[in-house]
This record gives C-alpha cells, structure tokens and sequence, in this order.
C-alpha cells in the first residue's frame, strides 16, 4: 500500500468517522430520526394548524 | 433578575409569527418532557434576560388535548411572570374565551389583538382601553406578521411582570355560580397555592378531571364541593361545565359589545370562504385534490425538478465528478481497489441519491406552499368527510399529512388523537404515505420505465392513501379497532399568500435533512454495499476484476438467500431484494443500492444509460411492483423507532411492523400478477394467489363491522374518584 493510498485512505476513514459521530449526535440529542434537522418547526406548525 | 413571558393564543393567531419576531434566531425548540407537543422557548432579543416560553396553541384551558395540559401545567407549576395573550383581531369574540381563563390564573396579563393591519383593512374597529377596561387588563394592538408592535408589546409584558400588579379579576358568571365558586374557594383555600384560588375553584366547579386527580381531596370534602356544585346546576337546570361555558360566551359577547365595530358587510362571505365553496364541495373536492397533487409532482418530478436532476445525475455525477476524481486519484498514484470504493461505491451510491436532490427540492416547496397557504388544512377536512364513512375520522388523516415530509414526525404525531384505538391504528398507517426519503425511489422507478411520467408519482401518492383506507375498514372491523370514529372538529385557517421566507425556510430545512442523510447514513450503508458487492468468497477472499463477477460476491450470497421470496411479486432477484432489504436503513438506500449494482459512474463514462440499464432487469409490472412494495412495506429504522415508542409495547410494534410488511407483500403480489395477465402473461399459480388475496381482501373489507357501546354521562365528583 503506498503513501498516496494510505492517506487517501485515512481520508475516507475520517470522513465515515464523522459521519458517525454525526449519527450517535443526534441519537444523544434526542434528534431521532436520522438525517432529520430535528427543528421540526415545519411539520409542528402544520400539526398545531390542523391538530384542532 | 430573570424574567419568564409566557407566549399563549389560539392556533393560527400569529403566536409562532411574534415568537419567530420576538426571539430571532436565539430559540431552542424540544420537546414538552413525556409528550411530543412541541416546547419552543427563547431569548428577547435586545434583552438575554427576557425568557420567552411559546406555548402549543390552544382554544381553551380544559383537560382534553395534551396542548392544553402541557400549558395549563406549564402556567400552573412555572408560575411566569406574565401572560402575552396573542388574539386574532379578524376573530376576537372567539379568542377571548382562552383570554377569560388566563385572566383567572391571576397571572399578569397583556393581551395583543393582532393582525390589526387586516382589521383596519377590514373597516373594523377595535376600542383598546374599553376593551382593556372590560377584561380588566391591560390591551394593545399589533400585527406580527408586518412587526408592527411586537417589541412594543415585549416591552410592555416586562413592565406589568416587573409591577406585579396584583389581576383585577372581572366577574365572567352569574351571581349563583359566583356565589357556587365562593364557597368552593373558601373549601379549598388551604389546599391549593392561593395564587391560583379562583381557577382551581373554576376547574373543580367544572369536574374538571385533571385537577381532581391532582389534588387528592378527601370523600368528605369531596362531598361537600358536590353539594355547591349540584345545587347551581339545579337551579340553572344545566351541566357545570356547560354552564361555565356559556356563561363565558355570554361575558365575552358583552365585552365586545362597544368594544368591538364591525363594518357593515355587503356579502357575509370573505374570499377565503368563497374559495372554499369550489376546493370543500361535496363533489369537486377529491378531484381538485387529485389534480392539486398531479400539478404538484408533475412540476417536481416530471418538468422543472426532473430538468434539474438530469443534469445533476448525467453531467455533473456522470460527466464531471467521477472521471475528476479518478483521474486524480490515478494521478496520485492511489490504488486501484480504492478509487473503485470511492467512485463506484461513494460517489456511484451519494451521487444516486444526492442526483434527486432539486426534484426534492422543488416538491419540498410546492409542499411547503400548499401548507402556508392554509391548503393542506383543507385536505384533513375533506379526507373526514372520506374517512368517516368507513369509521375513522380525518383526526387520523394529520399525520398522514406531516408524514409526506417525513414518516418520524408523522408518526409522532399521532400523539394528538385521544382514542387509543385510532391513535394505534394511525400509527401503523401513517407510513403508507410517501415520505421525502420514498420520492427519490418514485422518481427512479418513473424515470426507468415510465419515461418520466408525473402520474407515476401521483399514483403512488393515491395508492398510500389507499392503502390507508383500505387498512383503515379491514382494522375497524376486527375487536381491537372497533368503535365510533373519535368526533373532529378543526378549524380552517384562512387563506393567505405565503410570504416567501417561509416557504423558503420550509423546503430548506426538509432539504437539507435529505442532504444531510445522503452524507451519513448513506454514505455508511454505501461503503457497506460496496464491499459487499465487489469481494467474493468463490476461489477464496478476494475482490471481483469483473462486473461479470457480481453474481459471486458476497452481496449476492446474501441478497440469493431471500430473492425467492420476491419471486411472485415480480422483482426475484438478488440486486432488487439487497436494494429493498438495505431500504430498510434509510428508504433512499433504494437508490444508492442500485446506482452502486447497476455501476452508475462506470455507465456514465462509457455512455450507457444507467437507468437504461436498470429497465433492462424489470418489466414495467415488477417494476411498479418493486415501487408498491418499497412504499407500503415497513418504513425506515428511524420511523420504526418512534412507531416503537409510540405503541410503548413490543407486541403492538412487532404487530405494527409485520402488518405493513404483509400488507406491502400481498397488494404487490396482486399489483404484479394481475398487470401482467392483462398485458398477456400467462395464468398462473401467481394469479391463483393473488385472486385468492383479492377475495380474502373483498371480504374483510364488506364484513359487517362489530358494535361497541358507550356510556357517556356526566359522574358526581364522589362517583369518578372511586372510577
């Protein structure tokens, strides 16, 4: 394996690792759903609109 | 010092719109603790000091919604340093009757009568001071929509919390209910925080069964508290909170009585009404409806998005980003195995997905206009009316509704239907809908085979819907969903064009979550798939030099042990069950699963068409039955867990899961089966099963449905505690 393939390597290891740690983040921070901003803002305004 | 402004109103009076103006970008939004009723408090801006605490929209304080107990405690137990009433100037009479109650916590009040541009617009006329004088607090006007009086009113809410004025409490009832509170208040004085004396005397007057609960009174005084409130209800010859109730509205008639003008009106009808007649008729509504949501995805998916995602799957992760990468990771000298991972298996897998991202985009804010403009509203009271007649109730149809952006929130927001059963069967429902994660899914399937066509997508969005009644009868009628359709009453925001910051802010967020999933779980699952699908066990570990090889990796091994279960359906083979099974993680995986399998930077390059390729694996049948299956079957991990926590019981979720699943297989198996005998496929054992399917369906669908009985009477205070 030479230099280039292992730092490249190391790149993409890094950027999965952030991608992770990205995930277990939101888990923590109670943002369930993966990927979702957890500003639910939106779908809340339109909850409270046609909740009544 | 600290100070607490609490931020109450009815939905739709512009509460979000003087909060979003009051604390600018310094809020934090969560969740009420046990409930997921929204919780948004911040800072004023201009003073840190200042904690703005935005309460859920409510019309009333009564125990029946979890908004209303979540305020209710809030102001109870928080105790905030005052009230910021936010009421709707075109629609006072109705807004006072949340005002009425907040006056009687004896929390300083500020009431704001918004939207005051419109009302003078309107040639009304609104007397503050009289107003003021009337409810005994202190009134302003504003319009927070155009900022007019928002930081005016602020500052005003600070001056009553920093006086501390003690509340002159108006008299809102008769003199026996008065008379009745009186000798409540006087019963209870030792018992409850005497801030509070007149309203848990109110609350108890009601039976208000919350409150009850709270208080844990004795039988004797409990006894006692009875008498005052049955000898008022006899001599009123009503209900105590019936009673309460109008007594209310009639206090409130009389102070918009000279406090309130409004211009003589030649019609009764506002435009919104006007335009409500067409989009609410008994009989154009569903089509106007249909042709709305055609309009929609055809813009998104067929015209403008689809222009966009052309040029982002063909030029810019076809022509440019691939042969740029490789020709600078062969320049460096990196290895082969590894550029392969990086352009097949990243970019082939990201780029598949992220390719969808304007089509997302331009749906994500057509959407986001429908529901500004207070459209979306109209759906859930049409679908009532719809629902109704096989025993549900448009209640059910409001998740559904948020759940087109994304199935979590969906889900969660079952939470607002009382009955159990319905909420349940809401719950495991509310994902047949497509999701944003689902569209990309649509678009492929559209795109490959149908030659792009919008009703690919309008199809789907009406099969979730479908499938939603459909659920809906076969659920009601069996003993556990039994039961009357719980009551809806909602109320149809006016229609207003959407300032363009919203709908902006709308379609960014929703997209953003797209993209944001496309760099981590998808890029994850993509890395996976990818190694998966390049090494081979045959001939000892080693990584395939051949695309020729794909049958013999490790993916394929995997994807084989249960492709034969999708043979009926249409789609048996290992690429379609490995892209449904890894749709599991996140519903855009679909995509990236086959932009990986079917090579889709190595198609790019050499010209062939990726989704030329991917048709060449599908008949128009399986492909439409691949795309039934992936939207009705069991939603992504992410919905699986808040359907978890939601049902808070492993039967009801496993049920939940395994009913959507085989709910997905069988309309799929009836989907493939009977196109392809109308297209000239051969009757088959295929067939046979789906018209077995057909029947059993038929039938549990016109089965009689089981009765339920009801009692609902109103119990003496003594009678519930022992309930």
């Amino acid at each position: 394996m030479n230099v280039s393939t292992m730092l490249v390597l190391l790149v993409v290891a890094a950027i999965a690792g952030f991608s992770i740690r990205s995930l277990v983040k939101s888990k923590k921070s109670g943002k369930g759903c993966a990927g979702c901003s957890g500003g639910c803002s939106h779908c809340s305004d339109q909850n409270s609109e046609c909740s009544k | 010092m600290e100070y607490k402004i609490a931020l109450a109103g009815n939905p739709n009076s512009g509460k979000t719109t003087l909060f979003n103006n009051l604390t600018g970008s310094t809020q934090y939004v969560g969740n009420w603790p046990g409930v997921t009723v929204e919780k948004k408090d911040g800072k004023l801006k201009g003073n840190k000091e200042v904690i703005i605490q935005d309460l859920p929209g409510i019309y009333s304080l009564s125990p029946y919604t979890l908004e209303e107990v979540v305020s209710r405690q809030y102001l109870v137990t928080e105790k905030p340093d005052a009230i910021l009433n936010i009421i709707d100037g075109t629609n006072i009479e109705r807004n006072l009757y949340l005002t009425t109650q907040l006056i009687e916590l004896g929390i300083p009040v500020l009431v704001c009568v918004n939207m005051i541009d419109l009302v003078r617009k309107n040639g009304d006329r609104v007397d503050l001071k009289k107003l003021g004088s009337k409810l005994g607090c202190e009134v302003m006007a504003i319009s927070a929509l155009k900022g007019e009086g928002c930081i005016e009113a602020a500052n005003k809410a600070i001056a009553i919390a920093k006086a501390h004025k003690k509340v002159d409490m108006p008299h809102v009832f008769t003199g026996s209910v008065e008379h009745a509170i009186a000798h409540i208040e006087e019963s209870i004085t030792d018992k409850v925080d005497t801030e509070f004396l007149r309203w848990y005397a109110i609350k108890i007057f009601e039976r208000d069964e919350k409150v009850l609960q709270q208080l844990h009174f004795d039988d004797r005084l409990l006894a006692h508290l009875e008498e005052h409130i049955a000898d008022c209800e006899r001599e009123l010859d009503d209900e105590a909170e019936s009673i309460i109730t109008n007594q209310r509205y009639s206090y409130i008639s009389k102070v918009v009585d000279g406090a309130v003008e409004k211009k003589q009106r030649r019609e009764n009808m506002t435009l919104s009404d006007k335009i409500d007649r067409v989009v609410t008729n008994r009989i154009l509504a569903l089509p106007i409806f249909a042709g709305i949501m055609w309009l929609v995805y055809y813009i998104s998916m067929a015209t403008v998005g689809a222009m966009a995602t052309d040029w982002t799957n063909d030029v810019l992760f076809g022509d440019v980003v691939p042969p740029a990468i490789t020709s600078f990771l062969e320049g460096i000298g990196c290895a082969d195995w590894l550029i392969s991972l990086i352009v097949d298996g990243i970019v082939g897998g990201v780029g598949a997905v992220l390719g969808f991202v304007p089509q997302m985009l331009v749906l994500f804010l057509l959407l986001a206009f429908l529901e500004s403009c207070g459209y979306m509203a109209r759906i859930a009271f049409i679908m009532d009316r719809i629902f109704r007649r096989f025993g549900l109730s448009g209640k059910s149809f409001i998740p559904m509704l948020v759940g087109v952006g994304c199935g979590v929130p969906g889900v969660m927001a079952s939470r607002t239907i009382e009955n159990d059963r319905d909420r349940k069967m809401t719950i495991m429902t509310t994902t047949f809908i497509p999701c944003g994660a689902k569209m990309p899914i649509v678009a492929l399937i559209a795109g490959a085979l149908f030659e792009g066509s919008a009703w690919v997508a309008t199809s789907a969005y009406f099969i979730g819907v479908a499938a939603i009644i459909i659920s809906g009868i076969i659920l009601k009628k069996t003993k556990m969903f039994a039961g009357e359709p719980a009551p809806f009453v909602m109320e149809l925001p006016a229609y207003h064009m959407p300032t363009i910051g919203i709908v902006l802010r709308s379609m960014w967020e929703r997209g953003w979550s797209f993209i944001k999933k496309a760099g981590t779980i998808i890029l994850l699952s993509t890395i996976l798939i990818w190694f998966l699908s390049n090494f081979s066990m045959q001939g000892g570990f080693h990584m395939i030099d051949d695309v020729l090889e794909q049958d013999t990796t490790l993916l394929a091994g995997l994807g084989s042990l249960l492709a034969w279960v999708f043979a009926p359906l249409g789609f048996g083979t290992w690429k379609a069950a490995v892209a449904a099974i890894t749709g599991l993680v996140a519903k855009e995986n679909v995509v990236g699963t086959f932009g990986i399998l079917y090579g889709f930077a190595e198609v790019a390059e050499d010209g062939a068409e990726y989704w030329g390729t991917l048709a060449a694996d599908f008949t128009a049948a399986a492909a439409f039955s691949f795309l039934v299956f992936n939207l009705l079957c069991a939603p992504c991990f992410a919905a699986m867990g808040a359907i978890k926590r939601e049902m808070n019981n492993k039967k009801w979720f496993w049920f939940a899961i395994g009913y959507q699943t085989v709910f997905a297989y069988l309309i799929s198996l009836c989907v493939y089966q009977f196109w392809t005998l109308a297209t000239g496929g051969g009757f088959g054992i295929g067939t046979v099963a789906a018209l077995i399917v057909l029947v059993g369906m038929l039938y549990l669908l016109c089965r009689p449905a089981p009765k339920e009985e009801t009692l609902n009477q109103a119990m003496p205070l003594t009678k519930r505690k022992a309930a």
